[in-house]
């Protein structure tokens, strides 16, 4: 187990070091200045921001800095959001992206797995049917019409949750509902068809053989092997939800991270990119390893061996 | 067993952390749970207002956008007072200017004082024009300032901030010479780049001093209370402010927000009082016919540049073509629908002409043969001038492309000049779109055929409009000379007579009209929602939004 860790320890480290690479150099490879504007700003003034933001140095010695400075954990000034530091804007805004993720989760997991298990115990019948048109339209609506539908009915018609912010979980309620509505669907389908499966073993014929209560087959030995493909959509989803979402979160005026990874991109806002990126490529790093983690938990056959 | 609870363990860590990573700032982010109730639901003396998003700095210096500019309105307050319409005394109370128009001289109210209790003084002012001109702030806006003696020299070619004509006489006296007449230097006095700023404060903090309410000292009508980023900016009465008797609101907030519909939606919920044109185009129609929104004229042009260095667009008949063949009605009729009106010149309607009431548009239409572009389109017109090109009913045009940034809008508006060059004139153009940052770069380097563009008034003035096209200019986008314009327009800023001025430029916009190096689409409109009771404010002709006098009635 150790000797895995550190293997795998390892290989993250490399992991992020090819991500900060790629992505430092595609960044620089865009057209584009965090200066230009509809203003045209005359050539001298120009060379002052580039001596600034140290862009006038040659891009091997930016990269090497930039390097140094990741190892310090230290992503530098916005260039955009003139004044603000990088690591000032990830400690702020994560937070909100991450409150709304954890609560979209939590429904993801409530609705999603039960209304899977209801499919499969109740394979082709009404109830399956249904479950499953519902699951259909999860995956194919995208989230944004759900978000301005929800937000249009029960917001500004009916007047059931206010429209914008985060400030209560009162307010996360539509914003989750957008963000969970396909991991829902997509999670039921899973827990749905591998449920199937497994109802059809033999290892279920037995435990009904002992004369082993319903529910017990179905929570104890079935639900446990069903839910290993979840688990895996799990680690990705996590990394996904609670990094926030730059559509949900514009719609819904929610003040998360997502917003200033796609905006810093457009603004050409490198430092930002880049430490968003860095953020987010250790975030989905650590997710990744705590499925690994939760697969052996779940599954004693599985072993985490070099 | 023991590897289970091992790596049971690590998850229960991972979890625990991840959790009180978002707790931690969380809980003090939305701690005010019973602030004015789950609705939102505006107290008397507070207002809501959409004016933009995010902004990337709120210092005087470095902004250029209308948005911060209105936010800076409230915040500082610069030597005159734009606030009520008209020029007003601001911290100046009042002023000199000699005899030939070069010099001013502003005279400081003695009880006017920054949020922290500080007098303003006139080393404010000189400090803070300077910052602006210093090549190291490296501000956009420098340029409006090189109507000073020095400026132009110490920004742009080495020169030395002593030489600028900028200097205070004494803690109350602040005097500075200009290069000529300009007749909208106290509009410009009052404009949302020459308000003071602290150099204490900024030398201490440098271009953080913007982050917090602590260090972000003002002098205007409000002071800020807290920037909660994407969030929203609260602004609260300033108490050391020497006019407070006549503010009324004593909080606004300045809602952040990116998404127009969004902002729509928020509107109509009511959790947005005053709603400044972020409402999406399409629904602009149905909410003025149900009386929820009005339209205000806002003095900006839509338009697009040719590429006057490259073939076709070299050959003015070309140009003037083109401009022709568009059919101006139809496109704020059927595609921008927010009853924008034609741009059949150059200067938006709304520019003040020294004498009478006329605008700039009327008086050109009087006197110098305007409107110098149809309504509609002047099709028959149009075919002479390409046939005389060599392009008779459109045959042997060269493929070129017109470029736009990413929007919904601008592309419904190119997919209709697309249309009607093609039945008009019978030529096929490709339109394309890019991202805003790369359209910027591809326009400035003159890398294109057609290219979408907007310009709006910093001061009401046509000189805001007619400086652009210089051939010196970094504005210039066309990459357009003539000569007989720059002479045009350079005496124009030289003389210290109003009515010549004019008549100069209304020379140089006939001229520009001739040569057609751009083509004028729509003057824009602003579209506004705000409750029936809320009254005082003040649109002023450039845009910016005072609240300073606006209460719930």
């Amino acid at each position: 187990m150790f000797g895995y860790m550190i293997k795998r320890f390892a290989y993250s480290i490399f992991t992020l070091f090819v991500i900060i690479t790629i992505t430092f150099f595609l960044m620089h490879a865009i057209p584009g200045n965090v200066y230009n504007s509809e203003k045209n700003l005359p050539p001298a003034i120009v060379e002052n921001i580039r001596a600034k933001y140290g862009l006038d140095k040659p891009l091997s010695e930016q990269y090497f800095t930039m390097l140094k400075n990741t190892l310090k954990l230290d992503f530098g000034i916005s260039m955009k959001n003139r004044g603000r530091p990088v690591n000032d804007i990830i400690t702020e805004h994560f937070p909100h992206s991450a409150r709304l993720g954890i609560f979209s989760i939590t429904l993801c997991l409530f609705i999603g797995i039960p209304l899977g298990i209801l499919s499969a115990l109740k394979k082709d019948k009404w109830q399956d049917r249904l479950a499953m048109i519902i699951a259909t339209l999860g995956v194919s609506v995208p989230g944004f019409v759900v978000a301005v539908l929800t937000q249009y009915l029960l917001g500004v018609k009916l007047k059931w949750f206010p429209v914008i912010g985060d400030k209560t979980i009162y307010h996360l309620i539509l914003p989750a509902i957008a963000l969970s509505f396909l991991p829902i669907s997509f999670i039921a389908r899973l827990v749905r068809s591998s449920m199937v499966e497994v109802l059809e073993q033999d290892y279920i014929r037995t435990a009904r053989a002992k004369g082993l209560s319903e529910r017990v087959v179905i929570y104890k030995h079935a639900l446990k092997n069903s839910i290993m493909p979840v688990v895996t959509y799990l680690g990705p989803l996590i990394a996904g939800v609670l990094t926030g979402s730059f559509v949900i979160e514009s719609i819904f005026n929610i003040p998360g991270l997502g917003r200033y990874f796609v905006t810093s991109i457009s603004n050409r806002d490198y430092t930002v990119t880049m430490g968003v990126t860095i953020f987010y490529a250790v975030f989905l790093v650590l997710m990744n390893f705590a499925v690994d983690v939760l697969y052996t938990v779940l599954d004693p056959r599985i072993k985490l061996k070099n | 067993m023991k590897k289970r609870l091992i790596a049971a363990l690590v998850i229960a860590v991972m979890v625990v952390s991840v959790f009180a990573g978002c707790g931690a700032k969380g809980t003090k982010d939305n701690g005010s749970k019973n602030e004015g109730g789950k609705r939102g639901g505006t107290a008397k003396d507070t207002v809501t207002a959409i004016f933009g998003s995010e902004p990337g700095t709120i210092d005087p210096a470095l902004n250029q956008t209308l948005d911060v500019g209105t936010y800076l309105a409230h915040l500082f307050e610069g030597l005159t007072d734009l606030s009520q319409g008209g020029i007003k005394p601001g911290v100046a109370k009042s002023w000199d200017i000699s005899e030939d128009g070069t010099k001013y001289t502003f005279h400081l109210r003695e009880d006017a004082k920054w949020s922290d209790g500080k007098p303003v003084t006139a080393y404010d002012f000189e400090y803070a024009w300077k910052r602006v001109l210093n090549p190291e702030t490296a501000s956009p806006y420098a340029y409006i300032l090189y109507v000073i003696k020095g400026a132009y020299e110490y920004t742009e070619q080495g020169g030395k901030a002593e030489d600028v004509a900028i200097k205070a006489v004494d803690e109350k006296t602040f005097e500075v010479e200009l290069v000529g007449r300009t007749p909208y230097f106290l509009e410009l006095a009052g404009f949302m780049v020459t308000v003071p700023v602290r150099q204490d404060i900024i030398e201490q903090y440098g271009e953080s001093w913007t982050q917090s309410p602590e260090t972000y000292i003002s002098n205007g009508a409000y002071k800020l209370k807290e920037w909660k980023h994407q969030d929203e900016l609260v602004v609260v009465k300033n108490e050391n402010y020497w006019n407070k008797d006549e503010i009324k609101l004593n909080e606004i907030r300045f809602k952040l927000m990116d998404d127009d519909d969004a902002a729509l939606s928020a509107t109509e919920a009511g959790e947005i009082d005053v709603n400044y044109a972020h409402i999406p185009p399409t629904a602009i129609p149905g909410l003025v016919a149900q009386g929820k929104a009005e339209i205000l004229p806002d003095l900006t042009t839509y338009f697009y540049d040719f590429n006057t260095k490259r073939a076709p667009f070299d050959d003015v008949r070309v140009r003037k073509a083109f401009a022709l063949a568009i059919d101006r009605q139809y496109i704020i009729d059927k595609v921008a629908m927010a009853n924008q009106k034609p741009a059949i010149g150059w200067v938006p309607y709304g520019m003040p002409e020294p004498e009478g009431d006329k605008d700039f548009r009327e008086v050109a239409e009087e006197k110098y043969g305007a409107p110098y572009l149809p309504v509609n389109a002047n099709v028959e017109e149009a075919r002479k001038l390409l046939a005389e090109a060599g392009y008779p009913n459109g045959e042997g045009f060269p493929e070129v492309e017109l470029i736009y940034n990413t929007s919904e809008g601008h592309k419904m508006i190119a997919e209709a000049v697309q249309n009607q060059l093609k039945e008009n004139l019978g030529v096929n153009i490709k339109i394309s779109n890019m991202e805003w940052n790369v359209f910027v770069e591809e326009r400035n380097k003159h890398n294109f055929d057609i290219a979408r563009d907007g310009w709006g008034a910093d001061y009401a003035d046509p000189m805001s409009f007619l400086d652009m096209w210089l051939s010196t200019s970094g504005n210039n986008t066309a990459a357009w000379e003539n000569k007989e314009y720059d002479e045009l327009i350079n005496k124009a800023m030289s003389t210290g007579d109003q009515k010549e001025r004019f008549e100069l430029m209304h020379k140089a916009e006939q001229i520009l009209m001739e040569e057609m190096p751009i083509l004028p689409v729509y003057y824009y409109t602003k579209t506004v929602m705000y409750p029936e009771n809320f009254e005082g404010w003040y649109f002023s002709p450039v845009g910016i939004f005072y609240l300073h006098r606006a209460e719930f009635k």
